[in-house]
């Protein structure tokens, strides 16, 4: 076994460079091998999510119940300033591709740190994305982050950081395997900046900014000739037992570029914290009208210039917003901590902790015109709220508007055990499901992670 | 902290079971009947949704299985067979003449492909003449219409070009078993909404003694009109009837008029429906009937002295609008269902869809939805199940299902196929107020036999081929 572990650590060797601690889910992996003498770390691990889900909608059923809803295996390797880790999911019964990357930690000075990343990670956008569930102080990341912020990419980053300040940003492609079936592979730019005018062992504040630009160019030929990209906009209720996306669901065709503004704010001392962030996204959006046009040509009833066509097919860039407020007590325990690094709160990981938690959430994935008008027998919006039997093309979105308010109460056994509990109340207000307002989730988890 | 632990437990089982109490396992159809909200006819809607008679036969077109559909013989013959309604589709013409005509291409039921062709009528260029154009004025609209002419379209001609069409041979061609010489010899005519008022009190056209009818084109009346064609001069025809003396039963049903396509007719066009009714007598809002009128007297149907004299329908969404805006829920009005992805269609039928529909119908002023039905021939899809009914009643509105072709079809919406059981999913029969039927002759007979149609409604249904025999048209 030590020989197999000693070959692994050595191919990794072959990465060079030096390297920084990842804040994993555990501080002490329970499988981990050090070799002092020549700066080296591996570790390899496990964890585990199991959750009870208990449901109560008015109208549409959610499918209550239990589920395994995260199992995942990683491994990491520290060399000197090198850092390389990788973690798979197989909780669907099927294999999914988590992290994979390697960071390089460089020119570390008292002015600060510097971090090359390449690889496969989540983006540089809000802190709800980037701090791992195990560690994340509900069960579930807020909807609007869910639905609004960047997940994982392809790509690299360069971080700075120090006490007062932190700077991520990198470069990201669209499509991590390039297996898109059409069209070439579109990019992103992100980054995320903090700073922290309190920062001491006790006490944290920090406010921040992100910003992220992305280029859709994978697409599908839609009329023959005509090139349509598009993005889904979505998310599941707060619970992963039921991860259905339908009532918060938003397809925006013909999207060719996005614009995230996010701005967050974070405040921690040893017994409370409190955070939030704020998302708003705007989606350009491309479409060849030309051709489109010629296309629907050589009928009685086409169009017949291109300037009817387009007013009754118009066209417009739709906004998307939505933000979240998350405050905790920590009951039992030592304290709360920050890291610097990542510019996250981390987890309770101490044996006994108990917190209380609560949140309040909005998701607002309607972008409806004023006074349209949307007849659910058809699912369309009439614009204007005028009932006609070709209305122009409404340029509404009806995603969803989710208001969801949860308090939970977490307890850790020990670093590598934790349990949680949730109740959500959650309010939609969805064109789609006009009968669906009010939802009621009692949600259990038990997380393993060593 | 077990105290604690066991306090939370608790509470959480609290919440628990009251967050059961309307929990389903999966979108339950039936269940959600129940969880849909549907609005209700006002009083005042109330009041005009009575004026329709209960259980109503509706002649689907006259007849569309034993006469060529929307003429005089399948009128007459509705008429005669002692039908509620005499229903029909309802376009207009270039120069604004109202008709009772089904399709919007004329090919199907005319004999247009061996009159004009795909040409435009060479007889327009004298139509111009005949209107007091001079020859110039004549020729330039004559060009005009020729360079925006789309042919077989119905709104692209004259009704004097109409006029020149048979309506009644294709029937004998495409219906052997139903032919009959007599709809060839007693040439049948593309209908006026005009004719058909005139069918629905027991006249029919004058003939000359070639057998045309005799009309009379008086000229222009100084209106124009604008449809898919271009802007027209609005002519003014005179039409000769006469009392139906081979069929005088004395029944006077009413007419069930159907605006269709808007995008193929005038903007105005449910206007110039409103003045032409009022024009014909037919409009209530204008020239009402005694409220205590009778559907029936002596065995003789009386609808068409009755504020239920007309009935308007459609299934057009725009339509409904322009209605409700012109007709303000004083008149009956049926909003008719279809499935499908259509531009007028119902896409979603499930309860809410469902409900939805209802909804938009009663928002802009119908008091009856007329959903379609399922089975052969046509095989339609069916919007008339037993828990649709169900909203459509609870709305306070009526059901008029169309288009009934067998027995069968009747049986299943009186429920005689729940063979007595009741509760659950079969809800409460029958499911019907009314019926589009294409053979009204077994419609007739079926609701007299549930006992539906008491004295002093009709109680004998005449043979109907020996009705036709009666009416002039020899086999």
């Amino acid at each position: 076994m030590k020989r197999y572990i000693y070959s692994m650590v050595s191919a990794a060797l072959l990465l060079g460079g030096a390297a920084q601690a990842q804040p994993q889910d555990v501080n002490k992996s329970l499988v981990q091998v050090e070799n002092k003498s020549q700066d080296l770390k591996f570790t390899v691990g496990a964890r585990f999510f199991g959750d009870v889900g208990y449901y109560h909608s008015e109208y549409t059923p959610m499918n209550s119940g239990a589920a395994i809803t995260d199992a995942r295996i990683r491994t990491s390797l520290t060399y000197k300033d090198l850092y390389f880790y990788a973690d798979f999911d197989f909780s669907k019964g099927y294999f999914t591709q988590k992290n994979i990357f390697v960071q390089y930690s460089f020119a570390q000075t008292r002015r600060g740190f510097h971090v090359l990343k390449a690889g496969y990670f989540n983006e540089p956008s809000t802190m709800a994305y980037n701090t791992s569930l195990y560690n994340y102080h509900f069960m579930s990341r807020p909807a609007p982050v869910t639905a609004l912020a960047p997940g994982r990419a392809l790509g690299v980053t360069y971080k700075f950081y120090n006490t007062h300040f932190f700077a991520d940003q990198g470069f990201f492609s669209e499509n991590k395997y390039n297996d898109q079936q059409f069209g070439y592979q579109g990019i992103s730019l992100s980054g995320r900046w903090l700073y922290r005018p309190v920062n001491d062992a006790s006490t944290t504040v920090h406010f921040g900014a992100s910003l992220r630009y992305g280029h859709i160019s994978t697409g599908t030929p839609v009329d023959g000739d005509a090139f349509k990209t598009q993005i889904t906009i979505k998310s599941a209720m707060e619970t992963a037992v039921d991860p259905t996306t339908r009532f918060l669901h938003a397809e925006v065709p013909w999207a060719k570029n996005t614009l995230d503004i996010g701005a967050e704010a974070l405040l921690k001392t040893n017994r409370f914290f409190a955070r939030g962030e704020y998302i708003y996204k705007k989606i350009y959006k491309k479409r060849p009208d030309q051709t489109l046009f010629e296309n629907q040509l050589g009928g009685v009833w086409s169009w017949t210039t291109l300037a009817a066509w387009q007013k009754g097919n118009p066209i417009r860039t739709t906004n998307f917003s939505g933000a979240y407020v998350e405050a905790g007590w920590l009951i039992l325990g030592d304290r709360y901590r920050y890291d610097n690094e990542y510019g996250l709160l981390k987890g309770v990981n101490e044996k006994g902790g108990l917190e209380l938690v609560a949140r309040y959430s909005y998701t607002e994935l309607n972008d409806i015109n004023k006074g349209d008008f949307f007849l659910i027998g058809k699912q369309t919006f009439y614009p204007g709220g005028v009932v006609a039997d070709y209305p122009a093309v409404s340029t509404s979105i009806g995603g969803g508007n989710l208001h969801a308010f949860t308090v939970g109460l977490n307890y850790t056994f020990n670093q590598y055990i934790k349990l949680m509990g949730e109740y959500q109340f959650m309010r939609l207000n969805n064109v789609y499901f006009p009968n669906d307002k009010n939802f009621n989730m009692l949600q259990m988890r038990v997380m393993f992670s060593f | 902290m077990f105290r604690s632990l066991l306090r939370a437990a608790m509470a959480c089982s609290l919440v628990v079971s009251v967050m059961s109490c309307k929990d389903q396992a999966f979108s339950d159809e039936i269940k959600n009947v129940d969880r849909v909200t549907v609005d209700y006819l006002a009083p005042d809607m109330m009041k005009v949704r009575d004026y329709v008679p209960m259980y109503a036969v509706i002649a689907h077109r006259g007849s569309t299985f034993w006469t060529p559909e929307e003429t005089e013989a399948a009128y007459r013959w509705a008429r005669e067979m002692g039908v509620d309604y005499l229903e029909c589709d309802m376009q207009v013409t270039k120069d604004g003449v109202v008709l009772a005509l089904h399709d919007d291409n004329l090919k199907r039921t005319t004999n247009i492909a061996n009159v004009f062709g795909e040409e435009l009528p060479r007889v327009r260029l004298q139509y111009y003449k005949d209107l007091g154009y001079t020859d110039a004025e004549a020729q330039a609209r004559y060009d005009a219409d020729k360079a925006a002419f789309i042919p077989n379209l119905t709104s692209f001609y004259t009704y004097q070009e109409l006029l020149m069409l048979d309506a009644g041979k294709w029937f004998n061609d495409t219906e052997p078993r139903q032919a009959r010489q007599g709809f060839v010899t007693h040439k049948q005519y593309i209908s006026s909404l005009e004719d058909l008022v005139n069918y629905s009190r027991g006249k029919k056209l004058k003939r000359d003694a070639n057998g045309e009818r005799v009309y009379r084109m008086v000229g222009r009346t100084g209106e124009t009109i604008q449809s898919l064609s271009g802007t027209a001069d609005v002519v003014k025809y005179e039409f000769e009837y006469e009392d139906d003396t081979e069929g005088n039963s004395g029944n006077r049903p009413g007419i069930y008029i159907e605006f269709k396509e808007p995008w193929l007719n005038p903007p105005t066009f449910e206007q110039i429906v409103f003045d032409e009714l009022d024009r014909l007598g037919m409009n209530i809002i204008t020239k009402p009937e005694p409220d205590d009128a009778p559907f029936y007297i002596d065995q003789k149907v009386n609808i068409n002295n009755t504020n239920g004299k007309v009935i308007l329908q459609t299934f057009s969404l725009e339509s409904l609008v322009r209605i409700s805006q012109i007709f303000k829920g004083q008149v009956p009005m049926c909003f008719l269902l279809w499935k499908g992805t259509g531009a007028t269609d119902l896409t979603y039928d499930d309860p809410l869809g469902y409900a939805s529909f209802i909804n938009l119908g009663l928002q802009y002023k119908a008091h009856i939805i007329g959903p379609c039905i399922a089975g052969a021939p046509n095989n339609y899809p069916d919007l008339n199940k037993p828990w649709q009914v169900e909203l459509i009643h609870r709305a306070g509105m009526l059901d008029h299902p169309y288009s009934f072709d067998t027995r069968d079809q009747m049986s299943i919406a009186w429920g005689d196929y729940n063979f007595g059981n009741t509760g659950g999913p079969l809800f409460n029969p029958p499911y019907l107020d009314g019926a589009f039927t294409n053979r009204s002759e077994m419609t007739a007979d079926f609701f007299l036999q549930k006992g539906v149609r008491p004295l002093p409604a009709p109680q004998e249904v005449p043979d109907p081929a020996t009705l036709l025999t009666q009416l002039g048209y020899e086999e």
